[in-house]
C-alpha cells in the first residue's frame, strides 16, 4: 500500500482524492448533526432556509474554501521557501512575515474593532512591508541565503518585540481577541474577500509553477544556477516576493496558521520526489487538503468551542511527518 | 495602680472580641476585619490612603463617596471616568509594587483571584496592610458593597447600596416566581464575539439572567464556555445579549448576519454595557434592571405573536 502511494504517476488522483475526502467531510462534521444523504440533499437545493442548510451554506462551505485556499497558499510558499533558501527548516513564517502580520494585527485590534476591515489590511501591510525591510537589507549583499534568513529572523524578533510592549497596555479583551487571531482563526469569514484573494493566489500558484525548472535549479545549489547562467540575485527575490505574497494573504485571511508551509511540501517531496513541476501542484492540492481536515478536528475535538487550528495542524502534522521520515529510510 | 488594672483589663478584652468574633469589629481605634482569603486584616484607623488594584472596587469608593481616601488607581479603572485623574500604579495584573509603595498607602485593596501569592507577600512584607475581595456572585456582591462601606467608615452608604440591590432581587424573586416557567426565554450572554465566549450560569452574569427570570443556554461546560456558531444557530435562544466594550463597539453586527436566528428576527439582540453584567459594583443593579427588561420585551414579543398566529 505505501509502495502504491508512492507510485510517482499516482500523485495526482492520491492528492484530489485526499482533498475531496477532507472537502466532504468539512461540510459533513460539525456541532449540528447531518448525513451524508442530508448533505447531498442540501447541496443539490440550495434555496432551502431550514437550520442545517444555512449550517452548510453559511457557515461551513465559506469555511472550508477558506481552509483550502489558506493551506495551499502556504504550503506552495513552503515548498519555493524551502528550495530557494535551500533550508530544510524554512517555512513560510522564515522572513519575519509572521512578526510583521501580528503586528499589524494587534495595531489594528488596539486602535480598531476586531470586526473591522483594519485587522487583515494591516496584517497584509505588515506582512508586506516586513518582507520589504528584509529585502532591502538583503539586497546589499546580492540576496544571500543566510542575509536573508538572519534579517528575516531579526525584523520578526523587532516586531514580535514590539507587539509584546503593545499587548502589555492594552485591556484584556481586545488582547484575548489578540491572541485567538494570532493562533490561527478560520472562523472569520468575510465571504467577500475570498473570491479576490483566490483569484490572486491561484495566479501566484500558477506562476510559480511556471517557474518549476528554475526551483529545481536553486535546488541543485547556486553555482549550479549561476553556471547556468541564471541572474541568481533577480530570480531568488522574484521567487521569494511570490512566495511572500502568498503567506501575506493567507496571514491576513486567517492569522497565523503553523506547520501547514512546513511538513505539507516536505511530506509530499518525501512521497513523490524533489521535481518541482510535480512538487508545486501536490503541495498546493495536499495542503489544501491538510487544512481543510485539521479545520474539522478543530471544530469537532471539543465541540461547541474549537481548538485553535495550528494545534491541530502542528498535532497531526509532526507525528505524521515522523512517520514519514522513517518510511524514506527504508 | 486600680485605674491602671482595669484599663489593661478593657484592652484585652476589646483585642479578644477583635481576635473571636468574625466579621468586623471596632472597639476604640482598634478595628479587625476578615477578607475573601479568609485573612484577618487589623486597621487601626479608618483608612485614608486607599490604593485599589480592582476596577469594581474602585467603582464602588466613588458610589460610597469616599474618593477622597483613595490615593491611587489601575490604568482599567475607568468608571467613573474621574477615576482616571488617580495616581495610577500600573496595570491590573502587573501593578508596579514601587509606585504602590511611593503613594504610603495605608490599605491596598487586591482582587483573589489575581493575587497572585507573591504580590501579597510583596506588598505584606513591606508593612502594607492589605484586603482582598473575590465577588463572584450577586450575594458576594452585596456583601462586598456592605465590607467596602465599613471598611472606608462610609458604613450608612454601603448600607444603602446594598440594600438597593438585595431589595431589587428579592422583588424579582417574588415576580418571578409568579410566572410561568415555561414561558421563560432562554437567553444567552455573549460576554465577547471573537472568540465567542458564553457566559455559563455559574458567574456573575448568569446568575444575574436567573434573577431576572431567563433560562440561560449555557447550561453545560465551564464557566464561560466558548462556543461555535453552530451551535449558537441549533439553540437559537430568544434573546442575545451582547456586551459592547472598546474593543468591540457593536457586537451585535456579529449576529445581525444570521437572518435566521428567532432573536434577530424579532429584534432581541440587545446590548447591555459589559459593566454592568461582568463588574461586580452598584452598576450590577443597572444590568439587572437592563436584563428584567429585555425578558419581559421578549415575553410580550412571544404573546403577541402566539396571539397573531391564533387570529
Amino acid at each position: 500500500m505505501q509502495g502504491e502511494i508512492r507510485r510517482s504517476y499516482l500523485w495526482l488522483p492520491v492528492c484530489l482524492l485526499f482533498f475531496a475526502v477532507a472537502v466532504m467531510a468539512g461540510l459533513k462534521y460539525g456541532s449540528v448533526a447531518l448525513s451524508a444523504s442530508e448533505l447531498l440533499d442540501i447541496l443539490l437545493h440550495p434555496q432551502d432556509a431550514g437550520l442545517q442548510s444555512t449550517v452548510v451554506w453559511q457557515l461551513r462551505l465559506p469555511r472550508v474554501a477558506l481552509a483550502a485556499l489558506v493551506g495551499m497558499a502556504l504550503a506552495v510558499s513552503g515548498t519555493v521557501f524551502q528550495a530557494v533558501l535551500r533550508n530544510p527548516l524554512a517555512d513560510p513564517y522564515l522572513l519575519g512575515v509572521s512578526g510583521g502580520a501580528a503586528l499589524g494585527a494587534v495595531l489594528a485590534l488596539t486602535f480598531f474593532s476586531i470586526q473591522s476591515y483594519a485587522v487583515p489590511v494591516l496584517a497584509f501591510s505588515g506582512a508586506l512591508l516586513s518582507l520589504l525591510l528584509v529585502y532591502l537589507v538583503a539586497r546589499a549583499h546580492q540576496a544571500a541565503t543566510h542575509t536573508l534568513i538572519l534579517a528575516g529572523v531579526m525584523v520578526g524578533s523587532l516586531c514580535t518585540a514590539i507587539l509584546m510592549f503593545l499587548l502589555l497596555y492594552s485591556p484584556s479583551d481586545p488582547m484575548r481577541s489578540a491572541l485567538f487571531w494570532l493562533a490561527g482563526n478560520l472562523s472569520r469569514t468575510e465571504a467577500g474577500w475570498l473570491p479576490y484573494a483566490a483569484t490572486v493566489c491561484t495566479g501566484v500558484v500558477l506562476l510559480l509553477w511556471a517557474r518549476a525548472s528554475l526551483l529545481d535549479v536553486f535546488t541543485q545549489g547556486e553555482d549550479v544556477a549561476a553556471d547556468l547562467g541564471v541572474d541568481i540575485g533577480r530570480e531568488r527575490l522574484l521567487l521569494l516576493a511570490g512566495g511572500g505574497l502568498l503567506v501575506a494573504i493567507a496571514v491576513a485571511l486567517a492569522g497565523l496558521v503553523g506547520f501547514v508551509g512546513l511538513v505539507v511540501p516536505h511530506a509530499a517531496r518525501l512521497l513523490w520526489g524533489a521535481g518541482h513541476a510535480r512538487l508545486v501542484p501536490a503541495a498546493a492540492i495536499a495542503g489544501a487538503g491538510f487544512l481543510v481536515a485539521a479545520d474539522v478536528l478543530a471544530r469537532t475535538l471539543l465541540a461547541p468551542a474549537e481548538v485553535p487550528v495550528g494545534v491541530i495542524t502542528a498535532l497531526i502534522g509532526a507525528p505524521f511527518f515522523l512517520y514519514l521520515l522513517r518510511l524514506r529510510g527504508r | 495602680m486600680y485605674t491602671a488594672r482595669h484599663l489593661s483589663t478593657i484592652v484585652l478584652l476589646a483585642c479578644m472580641i477583635c481576635v473571636w468574633v468574625p466579621g468586623m469589629n471596632t472597639f476604640g481605634g482598634c478595628a479587625t476585619y476578615t477578607d475573601a482569603l479568609e485573612r484577618k486584616v487589623e486597621l487601626d484607623e479608618v483608612p485614608q490612603r486607599v490604593v485599589s488594584l480592582v476596577p469594581s472596587v474602585t467603582e464602588t469608593i466613588y458610589a460610597l463617596g469616599a474618593q477622597a481616601q483613595l490615593v491611587g488607581v489601575t490604568d482599567f479603572c475607568t468608571y467613573p471616568s474621574a477615576a482616571q485623574s488617580k495616581s495610577s500604579v500600573g496595570a491590573y495584573n502587573s501593578p508596579s509594587i514601587e509606585a504602590i509603595a511611593l503613594l504610603e498607602p495605608d490599605l491596598v485593596i487586591i482582587a483573589a483571584d489575581m493575587a497572585t501569592p507573591a504580590l501579597l507577600d510583596t506588598l505584606l512584607k513591606l508593612d502594607i496592610p492589605v484586603y482582598t475581595v473575590y465577588p463572584r456572585s450577586i450575594a458576594a456582591t452585596i456583601a462586598m458593597l456592605r465590607n467596602l462601606g465599613l471598611l472606608l467608615g462610609h458604613a450608612e452608604e454601603g448600607e444603602t447600596l446594598a440594600h438597593q440591590l438585595e431589595r431589587r432581587v428579592s422583588q424579582l424573586r417574588t415576580e418571578v416566581g409568579q410566572e410561568q416557567s415555561s414561558t421563560a426565554p432562554r437567553v444567552m450572554i455573549s460576554i465577547m464575539v471573537e472568540p465567542l465566549v458564553i457566559a455559563g450560569t455559574d458567574t456573575l452574569p448568569g446568575e444575574l439572567l436567573a434573577s431576572a427570570g431567563g433560562v440561560n443556554v449555557a447550561q453545560k461546560g465551564s464557566r464561560y464556555p466558548m462556543w461555535n456558531m453552530e451551535t449558537v444557530l441549533a439553540q437559537d435562544p430568544d434573546i442575545i445579549i451582547v456586551s459592547p466594550h472598546p474593543g468591540t463597539s457593536a457586537p451585535e453586527d456579529f449576529f445581525l448576519r444570521f437572518s435566521r436566528l428567532r432573536a434577530v428576527q424579532r429584534g432581541m439582540v440587545i446590548p447591555i454595557h459589559a459593566d454592568w453584567l461582568q463588574r461586580p459594583g452598584p452598576r450590577v443593579l443597572k444590568g439587572l434592571n437592563a436584563l428584567r427588561d429585555a425578558i419581559l420585551n421578549a415575553k410580550s414579543n412571544i404573546e403577541e405573536q402566539g396571539n397573531a398566529g391564533r387570529n
